[in-house]
């Protein structure tokens, strides 16, 4: 963070023959170029290009200092591959391996990706017959070689925002120079070697770097970049249903620039302009394409500090499994937490309620005398009532059998025996009148009448039979006997 | 089976944080379930002790609230029924008493020729449950009681209500003879059993 608010934005492109470097500022229709610096003594290893970048650079008033670089070599690799349509996350390990094999030598490679979209060189006539292939500009860099580079800058308080390599530059420079759809190819006449590029449909379908000796003079170069031109320009005719080269863009330093045009005019049949004139040397241009791509949305960003999609994804994914694993324990530990304090709070409510039901039962246990004294005379006083109900029963069977005696029969003998809470009962007696009738009736009399006051079941009549009358009266008469069961209380 | 364990093992060093936070997260849960699930049945036992002793506070709180203390007529009334209660037996040294009261009370009720006699009841006493009232137990006595008498059946009536209580009447028998009646009474005695 800087520690005046402001930031010093630098562009810059590094490679094995020198470091060049343009410190610019944004304005509203794009940027300008503040100062160029240059370094053009041989850089040993991207530690040793970060070192000088930094010197080249100089110590900032306070400001942050933002860097955006292009590098050539030291290790990196590019590659514009076909593959399947598919989304990144899926395409990202495919690129990894691809570019895994075709730089084995590249230690722990960072790798990053830009896609260039959808490539149909086949007529397709039926509708399912498949998305087009994406075509796509894969890079890496030695992991190592990028943090040392990052580290050197960091050590002078500069940000390594943006790394991206020549072939992304050149996409960035065409871009922003053309419009046009033609197909074209951009050439680069930097300090390092020529790079070239073309373009189709304003996609960079080809680079090619021209093994330049030390002893080449600059026709045979020429004669070189003739040859890659005309090679390019063939990939694309049969790549791309006879799509013809027809521009060559040139950036070579301002002093040759002019003549270099001319002469690769004179030697081709297509038409050659300068690129971005006035912009400056092709290293600065590299420098500014950094910026470019820095700037574009979807960029190709080898930088350490950079987020690459996958970590980013691989991040999201932590974050979301750690926030899932916080809730997911906290949750389990709240509820933990409540049955606890559940279970205490309910602990000292039941201890509160035993200390009040021990209080009241001490209150209670005074009271209990009196109750228990209660109790025991309400029982003794129900007994007492049973018995004098027992003796009331009894009574009221003697006189219910004193009563029920009809005139004309004359008692005889009366048990009664207890039998739990009925009396077992016999009645016997002597039945006397006028006339035999009339002894049955006084019989039958009596037999209906001792229901009536008496309750009982299980009369019977167990005795009934002629008395010789005696000499005096002469009246008929019969003796009798009934059995009863005398109950408690009248059956409904 | 060791291509396995080395792809977990890869997958687990590609996540160590993940497999660090998913290894938090499980001993975090295995605590709180080691903790929770004891607390929680404690807790359920615990509501329901509360329940139950609310329950008997508030009982006992609406028994304290509607409690009449004795007052004094309700303890002479005691006082009266304890009487009652232990004339419902007589000791075997009162069963001379016991006779004479009930010869007494015969009379009285206008029997004629009163003869009181002591029976074996062993028989009555087997027949007979005893009688638990008041906190205190009354067994048949080994004896019983028989009353001999000449009278009328309403004099059987009254002579039966007014029996003393430590006696039970156990049959009742009238027989005439001529103009004569002779009523007897078994009688089942109670004596105290402490």
């Amino acid at each position: 963070m800087s520690r005046n608010g402001r930031v010093r934005l630098f562009g810059a492109f590094i490679e094995p023959q020198g470091i060049h470097a343009v410190e610019y500022a944004r304005e509203a229709n794009g940027i300008s170029v503040l100062r160029h610096l240059a370094d053009e003594s041989r850089v040993s290893g991207m530690a040793d290009g970060g070192e000088r970048l930094a010197t080249l650079i100089g110590a900032g008033d306070g400001s942050r200092t933002s860097v955006s670089a292009a590098i050539r070599g030291f290790g990196s690799g590019y590659q514009i591959m076909m593959l399947p349509h598919a989304a990144p996350d899926i395409l990202r390990p495919i690129v990894r391996r691809e570019l895994a094999r075709l730089y084995p030598d590249i230690d722990n490679p960072r790798v990053d990706f830009v896609l260039g979209g959808e490539i149909d060189r086949r007529r397709r006539e039926r509708a399912d017959a498949g998305a087009a292939p994406l075509e796509l500009l894969a890079a890496a860099v030695p992991e190592r070689a990028v943090q040392a580079f990052a580290e050197e800058l960091a050590a002078r308080d500069m940000d390594l925002d943006h790394l991206t390599v020549l072939p992304q530059v050149l996409q960035r420079l065409y871009q922003r120079s053309e419009s046009g759809f033609e197909p074209t190819a951009v050439l680069l006449y930097l300090p390092g070697g020529p790079i070239l590029g073309f373009f189709h449909e304003r996609q960079l379908r080809l680079t090619v770097e021209p093994p330049f000796g030390i002893d080449m003079d600059e026709a045979a170069e020429v004669q070189t970049i003739l040859e890659q031109v005309e090679r390019g320009a063939l990939y694309l005719r049969q790549q791309f249903r006879g799509a013809e080269v027809n521009r060559l863009l040139v950036s070579a330093r301002p002093d040759d620039q002019e003549r270099i045009v001319r002469l690769l005019q004179s030697q081709l049949e297509i038409s050659v302009a300068p690129l971005a004139p006035g912009a400056g040397s092709p290293a600065t241009l590299a420098a500014l394409g950094a910026v470019l791509d820095a700037d574009a949305p979807s960029s190709l960003n080898l930088s350490p500090t950079a987020v690459l999609p996958e970590e980013l994804a691989a991040q999201t994914t932590r974050r979301r499994g750690l926030i899932a694993g916080v809730a997911l324990a906290s949750l389990a530990l709240i509820w933990a937490l409540f049955n606890v304090v559940n279970a205490l709070r309910w602990s000292s409510k039941v201890d509160a309620l035993a200390t009040q039901a021990r209080a009241r039962s001490g209150a209670l246990t005074s009271m209990r005398g009196v109750v228990d004294e209660r109790q025991k005379n309400a029982q003794a006083y129900t007994f007492l009532e049973s018995l004098v109900a027992d003796r009331t029963r009894l009574q009221r069977n003697l006189r219910a059998v004193a009563r029920t005696t009809p005139p004309g029969v004359r008692l005889e003998e009366l048990d009664l025996t207890r039998a739990g809470e009925e009396w077992q009962g016999g009645v016997g007696g002597m039945a006397t009148g006028s006339s035999g009738a009339d002894v049955l009736l006084a019989v039958d009399r009596f037999f209906r009448y001792l229901p009536r006051e008496m309750p009982l079941r299980n009369l019977l009549l167990t005795q009934l039979e002629d008395v010789e009358p005696s000499d005096k009266q002469r009246l008929p008469g019969m003796r009798f006997r009934f059995t009863f069961t005398a109950i408690p209380n009248a059956q409904p | 089976m060791k291509k396995l364990l080395a792809s977990l093992r890869a997958a687990l060093g590609a996540n160590s944080i993940l497999a660090q936070v998913g290894g938090l997260t499980l001993l975090a849960l295995a605590l709180a379930l080691w903790v929770g699930i004891p607390a929680r049945r404690q807790a359920a036992l615990l509501k329901a002790e509360a329940g139950r002793l609310e329950r008997i506070v508030k009982a006992s709180e609406s028994w304290v609230a509607g409690f009449q203390p004795a007052s004094n007529e309700e303890t002479l009334a005691w006082q009266n029924t304890g009487f009652e209660v232990q004339k419902l037996g007589a000791t075997p040294s009162d069963r001379l008493t016991l006779a004479q009261v009930i010869a007494r009370r015969a009379e009285d009720v206008g029997f004629r020729g009163v003869r009181v006699n002591f029976a074996a009841g062993a028989d009555s006493a087997s027949q007979s449950s005893p009688r638990q009232v008041g906190g205190r137990l009354f067994r048949p006595a080994q004896y019983g009681i028989v009353v001999e008498a000449h009278g009328s059946l309403n004099q059987a009536s009254a002579l039966i209500g007014v029996l003393p209580n430590a006696v039970v009447v156990r049959s009742v028998t009238t027989k005439r003879s001529g103009n004569d009646v002779t009523s007897i009474f078994s009688l089942v005695v109670y004596e105290p059993a402490n």
